[in-house]
């Protein structure tokens, strides 16, 4: 599938001009990489709280998000670090299967 | 598969061993029991203090430098390169400001309450080179920092305040010895305003605008607003300082001024803040937030009414007991509840463990206690100050070590909890 950039204002709240968020592959990507501290982490957990952004994201970032794993945790998704270099940082998060 | 085994494995840069914030926030709870044990012990020369070495002055610092520095230390050294994506550095400088900071400050603390001006001197000197160290770590950090513009500017605005409070404490205490100060009262008073709206008060400020946003889910403020809030402080701490040194009515009207508008400002924003958060139960630490920003325009206008003459001597012990236990103690307990479990969270993962939820790591009873204990006991103290009757003030204190206690348990419960989360993750 061939990637479709969204307007902003389709999936997040007008708030977040700065986020990037786009659909590719079945999934939400959301990049926060201009964003500057506390806002990657609450963008990113306003988009999760979204009912119609389905149980895929695919997370962007210049590094990696310390303050988001304990939320998304106690949220019920999970995560799985793709990239995890200096400047570049990826992770898919999904919902946790309920036991 | 639900968590990857690599979780914060490339934080690690920015994270540092949760044995670094923890062994301050632990001082700095031990130092909370003995604030109130000092003021239950001595409970008649602390509502009538003022000013000179005794247990009245032991037990201001060791709310000011026991409790306030000690936690901030903690919770910056870690903070602070999150926020600003720096690599955190554990080794030597820590070690120093550990060992130095953490010796010193009982030194003093003790040397004050038996008017020991050589010991205080030592304690002091020890204590000082340990900020000393830890002012070069955060200022090489905020050199280095990208973004976050306005809460950098605090933080170097708070710094500079720590250096000044920490030299003129150290010519303060030689000056008890040697005597060759003009005017001890009002260096003292301006070294009061560098300690409580300087370094703690910006520091407070400065981190809520990251701290406030982040536990309730709302946006980040605009820069300008923290760049007004930082300014307007600023002036009013710099005429609050001169007004101590010159007692110009003018002046002291001129620093009210800046500093109500710097805090409508500030409190203007937090009130926005919890408003467009998402998340709208907050707990217990928000109870105690709430009361540290009910009580500082409360603080401010005692403030008012003490230096207009409008009260007397125990409206100004109330003044600076609103301002340190209502305001700062207030505000500082509730973002040690938040961030003890989140920072303990951050190394709950070991191996192929899976992480530990925040709310298995964090103990409700001991928020609840504290929560009555810590409210209980600031009007109880402040009644006893109010009314001049030192069992007031020592019920106060008993409550309020109960609630010290608390927080102290509620750290030690973290660890233990973390350290379950971490066995139960290596058994095969």
């Amino acid at each position: 599938m061939p990637s479709e950039r969204m307007p902003i204002s389709a999936l997040l709240s007008e708030e977040f001009s700065d986020v990037e968020i786009w659909y590719e592959d079945d999934a939400v990507h959301i990049d926060v990489s201009a964003l500057s501290a506390p806002d990657p982490l609450v963008a990113t957990l306003r988009l999760i709280e979204r009912p119609d952004v389905g149980g895929l994201i695919v997370f962007h970032n210049d590094r990696e998000p310390v303050h988001l794993f304990a939320e998304l945790l106690e949220l019920g998704w999970a995560w799985r670090v793709e990239t995890d270099r200096p400047g570049v940082f990826s992770m898919r998060i999904f919902r946790e299967p309920t036991k | 598969m639900s968590f990857d085994p690599t979780f914060l494995a490339g934080a690690q840069s920015r994270l540092l061993p949760l044995s670094v914030p923890f062994r301050f926030f632990i001082a700095g709870a031990l130092f909370h029991v003995i604030s109130w044990v000092l003021v239950g012990l001595n409970a008649d020369t602390v509502i009538n203090f003022s000013g000179g070495l005794g247990f009245g002055l032991a037990a201001i610092h060791a709310l000011t430098l026991g409790v306030f520095v000690m936690t901030a230390i903690g919770a910056s050294l870690q903070l602070l390169p999150v926020a600003t994506k720096r690599s955190a550095r554990a080794g030597g400088p820590i070690v120093i400001i550990s060992l130095l900071y953490m010796c010193g400050v009982p030194i003093l603390v003790w040397a004050m309450a038996v008017h020991d001006i050589e010991m205080a001197l030592w304690g002091g000197v020890a204590a000082a080179i340990g900020l000393a160290v830890y002012t070069a770590l955060i200022g090489v950090n905020l050199f280095h920092a990208r973004g976050l513009k306005s809460v950098v500017a605090f933080c170097w605005a708070a710094i500079s305040a720590l250096v000044l409070l920490v030299v003129l404490g150290l010519l303060l205490l030689l000056d008890f010895d040697l005597g060759f100060l003009t005017d001890h009262a009002a260096l003292a008073g301006v070294h009061l305003i560098a300690a409580v709206f300087g370094f703690m008060g910006l520091l407070a400020v400065g981190f809520s605008f990251i701290l406030i946003p982040m536990f309730t889910l709302s946006r980040g403020m605009p820069t300008w607003r923290g760049s007004l809030t930082l300014a307007v402080s600023v002036l009013a701490i710099v005429l609050a300082g001169f007004e101590s040194v010159y007692s110009s009515k003018v002046i002291a009207a001129a620093a009210f001024v800046a500093g109500f508008s710097a805090g409508a400002i500030y409190l203007w924003t937090m009130v926005e803040m919890l408003r467009s958060g998402m998340r709208k139960r907050l707990g217990v630490p928000f109870v105690l937030i709430r009361i540290s920003w009910v009580l500082l325009p409360i603080a401010l206008l005692l403030g008012v009414l003490a230096v207009g003459g409008w009260i007397d001597d125990q409206g100004w012990r109330l003044f600076g007991f609103v301002l340190l236990a209502g305001w700062l103690l207030s505000f500082l307990l509730g973002i040690l509840l938040k961030i003890a479990p989140f920072l303990a969270s951050m190394h709950s993962a070991t191996g192929n463990g899976r992480p530990a939820r925040l709310s298995s790591l964090t103990p409700e009873w001991p928020q609840k206690v504290l929560v009555v204990c810590h409210p209980l006991a600031l009007v109880l103290t402040g009644g006893g100050i109010v009314t001049g009757h030192a069992t007031w003030a020592q019920a106060g204190a008993m409550v309020g070590t109960l609630g010290a206690i608390a927080v102290l348990v509620y750290l030690l419960e973290i660890i233990r909890r973390l350290s379950a989360h971490r066995r139960a993750c290596s058994e095969p």
